[in-house]
């Protein structure tokens, strides 16, 4: 599910603890994150079972956690911390994706239809509009049942619903700046537009995009796992944490352990990457108050 | 607007099932039922809703599994006697006198001819069974004559779980839309007293069935469809249900701990299996089949995954069915073998890329396919799981075996109690693909099954001695992986009594049987 | 631009909308590896059969003829037959969408009751410990797996403390001895109306839990959106001039601040409503809700085309009329907001 519009403002004091202007929580999420991409990448060092983390069944099934396997193990003994490390993996990369697809589209759309204006502007717009008119999973439940199961069908599936929230904070951003002196400077000395676009506007473009990016990987960690979860997610035995819940809730309550960790990695990542995104936003936006020195409103 | 419309259609029927709450504390057995009833038309149904038309249907005659070790048995249903005549091509059937349907309608010999040719008009996916029925005629009302044009094993066919149930002839030209609105027209214990497609069917008492109430019967049953097995198992435990089906077999030793519920088996006639595709390279190669075959995990899937709830499947035909051959071959896990054959077929190693299709949404399969991939991982093969509908599934599998998967995996079941069913349906050559989806084309075979089919009215033992040879025969050619025969497994309340599963009648409760 | 021309223009966008999404549907579903024709005819089904299949579903004709029969229909209301049940899907719809927007509306009022008094009490002192803490916990609501708290509440609630039920609309019990007569679809709100209180009781205990579930990401937002509105609000003029008059601090926060900020909140109802509208298919698997969320994921696992696009085209109408709705009132309500 995709993530509210920004509203959460204030000119606060400069944060004690920071790490790039970041508040207390906005440097606890960052290092949680820094922590978990460290340990997904680092999946075979950390793991005494790499070979079942890929999809390699095991000896005990079903076994609570233990000094052996921290996590238990799943319904193909397969140790559990092995399978949401490689899980993670999956989850993790299938996000940047889909982000990654949203903002390579959008955000030069959004650019070209603030710098033009017009009729481009207008094309642009409609058919942005036309993607927002679906509601937002349900975008997303149509394409990947349409594409079939695939890592990048469901890249695509998702992607295809999130690029329009770019184009439009592209063009807001891009329709502000328009107008500064140094653009018509630029254009008047018969700058190519293409470049005026690169080295003029993305710039200003950056921020907002990254702010709304980093919050959208929460949320697409969430997509991600709620498609595989309703199995249009990717095919074994490769599962995604929203994979591994979906098997393992048959067993749920009496094995806890087997729903209980990837729920929670699903948890935490998606909540590290809201709360970053979030303290960002916060930051940049005292700055720009205390810099511009005007009424928040 | 007609969705307008629709919804006020929608809401006047919902008015119009709502019956006056009921005065007296009937007695109520709630089931519960893991995929959704399609087609009521019980001239048509193929699937899972002979759980509802079993019980507001009854066939001229009842397949009877045998106790403690007895031979099976054919039972009077609506026919109380029949005879075959010397040529083999006339049936005579005795029907039973003072039957009504629901409708007031006696049930008569026009009723028998009027059901056996609406089934036939209506070509639905199980009306093949009737194809030697030229004709039925009625000489008396109690009295139903079938003419065939080559011998058939009508009194078999005719307790068949699909499209062999008697209709009254007061639905005329009525289809399936009609019984779908939740109408019926049986002569069975139970009425539909409301239907909603794909969320519960809930019968009610015949009031004047001709056969007996046990003591304690049950007056009205709930069939709810629960798709999904974590709240089946709930419902189960939680005391909302009595029984159900298909539950995970891994909490099996869970559920039986519950003291107020039990898990019951029965002997199923069911089995599951990946068909190899026979028509390109390289399954198209025995060795390599038969490699595939050897790398197997059996002992694994059978004893530990399915905690020893199913046994290792040997050929096509499953165990306790005519025609299964105690001695065909039997693959067991040997990896230095598989290897072997790999090499000696000229297939390098980690040169082999399989892909297999199995139907999502079911645990067994996937298990299954997994352990596949990673034991076929250890000689050098690799295995592309590829989850999909089974409409999809089949789709895919025969469009074009050139580019169709190389191992797809299923279950099956007879449509009546005939191994014919496994070994002509799934292995006969086909001019158009329908289900031999392994694509395999043996003459040899054909031959054989054609022999058991040919004698199966006339002389059962013959044929059966011929099953038991093509039997043989395919196991050893492996056109298949066989991995197990299943059993069915039910988690049933204690407070039901006289629940009986009857093989021939999937995952039907025979609600006339139970009482509490 | 006067408001009536503005509003006809916006309605028709709103048209143009429905007609792109109604073809990026239609040409999507043609654009499919499976053949409709076999999923038609159904398992076992003969090669003629199929044939047949694709003649009645007039797959032979040119795609612009195609789109153009399913647009008429759809516009009258008929979206065809469903592959999976065999049945008209207007009519499946028609049965199911009460369901879901029972859910819904149990949802959105959880939501606005919830968030908004604590969007309010966070915005009573902002950067306080208080407003801190209630940031994470929306923040929190906006993080966590849905199904997976789901799965939480039915252990405890059902399992370990019996008190409500596991899943469905009523017990069976209600079903037979106390029927809820069908007004509006709704079972709570029809028990209410024919006061067939046993079955509200029950039709009620069932509406929880999965309300709750969904509702938990609206909160988030409700709270979230509350918080930024009245934080704007409260540092206008007339806010600082009544503090200044020694109004007390909840007189303040909610007869003014909370009344200039109700255009917001109205933009909540409608993002609420939309991510209820989503969220709602998970929930309904979940919860064995019988409505479009679930109707529609048990047709894609039967690749039952005509659902998914039917669903989708209602689902989507739904939505942008509702967008269109709230965008009206907002206009009403505050002469500032263009219509555009």
């Amino acid at each position: 599910m995709r993530h509210a519009a920004p509203t959460h403002r204030r000119p606060g004091p400069r944060p004690i603890l920071s790490l790039w202007g970041l508040d207390r929580v906005g440097t606890l999420s960052f290092v949680v994150i820094a922590v978990i991409l460290g340990c997904i990448a680092l999946a075979p060092f950390l793991t005494g079972y790499p070979e079942q983390g890929l999809g390699t069944p095991g000896p005990d099934r079903l076994v609570a956690p233990s000094s052996e396997h921290i996590m238990g193990t799943d319904r193909l003994g397969r140790d559990l911390w092995a399978r949401i490390l490689y899980g993670g993996r999956l989850s993790v990369l299938l996000a940047v994706l889909v982000v990654s697809l949203a903002v390579i589209i959008g955000t030069p759309l959004g650019i070209i239809a603030g710098y033009f204006g017009g009729w481009v502007d207008e094309v642009i717009m409609r058919v942005v509009d036309v993607f927002l008119a679906f509601p937002p999973l349900l975008l997303a439940i149509f394409l990947s049942a349409l594409l079939g199961p695939g890592l990048l069908n469901l890249v695509l599936a998702i992607g295809l619903g999130w690029w329009p929230w770019y184009t439009r904070i592209a063009r807001a951003q891009v329709l502000s700046y328009r107008q500064r002196p140094f653009v018509e400077a630029a254009e008047f000395m018969g700058v190519h537009p293409v470049t005026i676009m690169r080295r003029h506007l993305l710039p200003f473009v950056g921020t907002p995009v990254m702010i709304q990016s980093t919050l959208d990987l929460g949320s697409a960690i969430l997509t991600v796992a709620a498609l595989s979860f309703l199995g249009l997610g990717l095919p074994p035995p490769t599962p995604d944490w929203g994979q591994i819940i979906s098997e393992g809730r048959v067993y749920f309550p009496d094995r806890w352990w087997y729903v209980t960790f990837p729920g929670l990695a699903i948890f935490t990542v998606a909540l590290a990457f809201n709360l970053l995104g979030d303290s960002i936003r916060h930051s940049r936006e005292s700055e720009h108050s205390r810099a511009t020195n005007h009424e928040p409103s | 607007m007609k969705l307008i419309r629709h919804l006020l259609i929608a809401v006047a029927s919902v008015l119009a099932i709502q019956l006056p709450a009921l005065a007296q504390s009937p007695s109520i057995f709630t089931a519960t039922y893991s995929s959704g009833f399609i087609d009521l038309d019980p001239s048509t149904a193929a699937s899972s809703e002979i759980a509802v038309l079993a019980n507001v249907y009854e066939p001229l005659v009842w397949w009877q599994p045998g106790s403690d070790g007895g031979d099976a048995d054919l039972m009077p249903g609506l026919a109380t006697s029949w005879d075959v005549s010397e040529d083999q091509l006339t049936w005579t059937f005795k029907l039973r006198d003072g039957v009504v349907f629901h409708d007031g309608t006696p049930f008569t010999s026009e009723a028998v001819k009027y059901s056996i040719e609406r089934t036939q008009r209506l070509e639905g996916a199980s009306s093949w069974i009737w194809w030697a029925v030229q004709s039925v005629e009625t000489p008396d009302a109690l009295t139903a004559v079938f003419k065939l044009s080559d011998p058939s094993p009508i009194a078999l066919i005719a307790s068949s779980a699909y499209n062999a149930w008697m209709v009254s002839p007061s639905v005329g030209d009525k289809a399936g839309d009609w019984f779908n609105a939740g109408n019926a027209a049986g002569t069975g214990p139970f009425t539909i007293r409301a239907y909603e497609p794909g969320v519960q069917a809930i019968l009610q008492r015949f009031d004047n069935y001709w056969g007996d109430k046990p003591e304690g019967g049950i007056d009205i049953a709930v069939l709810d469809i629960v798709e999904d097995p974590v709240l089946r198992e709930q419902r189960l435990l939680g005391g909302k249900s009595d029984w159900s089906e298909n539950l995970e077999t891994d909490n099996l030793a869970q559920i039986d701990e519950n003291p107020n519920v039990s898990v019951v088996r029965f002997n199923a006639f069911q089995n599951f299996f990946g068909m190899y595709n026979t028509a390109k390279p390289p399954l198209d190669n025995l060795a390599v089949r038969q490699a595939l075959s050897y790398a197997y995990p059996y002992d694994l899937l059978v004893n530990d995954i399915m905690a020893g709830q199913v046994t290792q499947a040997r050929g096509a035909v499953p165990v306790g069915m005519p025609g299964h051959a105690s001695d065909a071959m039997q693959f067991s896990q040997d990896l230095d073998k598989a290897r072997q054959l790999l090499t000696d077929a000229g297939i390098e190693d980690n040169s082999l890329n399989l892909t297999v299709t199995y139907t999502t949404g079911l645990p067994e399969p996937q298990k299954a396919a997994e352990l596949y991939k990673a034991t076929l991982a250890e000689i050098g093969v690799n295995l592309t799981l590829q989850p999909m509908s089974w409409e999809a599934q089949y789709e895919m599998a025969t469009a074009d075996p050139a580019s169709a998967q190389d191992i797809f995996m299923m279950f099956w079941w007879p449509t009546y109690v005939t191994s014919l069913d496994f070994l002509s349906s799934l292995f006969r050559s086909e001019d158009t693909i329908n289900y031999n989806l392994s694509y395999y084309q043996n003459p040899a075979f054909d031959a054989l099954v054609d022999e058991g089919a040919d004698t199966m009215a006339t002389d059962a033992a013959a044929s059966a001695k011929s099953f038991e040879e093509a039997s043989r025969v395919l196991a050893a050619d492996a056109p298949a992986v066989f991995l197990y025969d299943q059993q069915s497994v039910y988690g049933v309340s204690n407070a039901i009594k006289g629940y009986q599963a009857n093989p021939a009648y999937t995952n039907v409760v025979f609600l006339n049987q139970i009482s509490r | 631009m006067g408001t009536l021309s503005a509003l006809l223009r916006r309605l028709l966008m709103t048209l143009v909308v429905i007609v792109c999404v109604s073809i990026i549907t239609f040409l999507a579903t043609r654009l499919l590896p499976t053949d409709p024709a076999a999923l038609y005819a159904g398992p076992r089904a003969s090669a003629e059969k199929i044939d047949a299949a694709r003649l009645a579903l007039g797959l032979d004709k040119p795609l612009v003829s195609q789109y153009l029969t399913f647009a008429g229909d759809a516009l009258r209301g008929d979206f065809g037959v469903s592959f999976r049940t065999r049945q008209p899907i207007s009519a499946d719809i028609a049965r199911f969408l009460p369901a879901t927007l029972e859910l819904i509306v149990a949802a959105m009022f959880l939501a606005l009751v919830i968030g908004i008094p604590l969007g309010v009490i966070a915005a009573a002192r902002p950067e306080g410990k208080l407003d801190q803490v209630l940031r994470l916990f929306a923040i929190s609501l906006a993080s966590i797996p849905g199904f997976w708290v789901a799965m939480i509440l039915q252990l405890v609630f059902f399992k370990w403390l019996n008190w409500l039920p596991l899943s469905g609309r009523v017990s069976t019990e209600t079903m037979l001895f106390s029927p809820i007569e069908s007004i509006t679809g709704m079972g709570t709100v029809d028990a209410l109306i024919t006061r067939n209180w046993v079955a509200f009781r029950d039709a009620f205990a069932h509406l929880i839990l999965p309300a709750l579930t969904l509702s938990l990401y609206p909160i988030g937002l409700a709270l979230r959106m509350t918080r930024g509105a009245m934080g704007a609000v409260m540092s206008e003029r007339h806010i600082t001039t009544a503090r200044a008059m020694g109004l007390s601090q909840s007189t303040i926060l909610f007869r003014f601040a909370l009344k200039n900020a109700i255009v917001p909140v109205l933009t909540v109802l409608g993002l609420t409503f939309a991510f209820s509208l989503t969220g709602a298919v998970l929930v309904e698997v979940i919860f064995d809700w019988p409505g479009l969320g679930a109707y529609v994921t048990a047709a894609i696992l039967a690749v039952d085309f005509p659902v998914i696009m039917a669903v989708t085209l209602v689902g989507t109408v739904i939505y942008v009329g509702i967008n269109f709705l709230v965008d009206l009132a907002q206009a009403m309500l505050d002469p500032r907001v263009r219509l555009s």
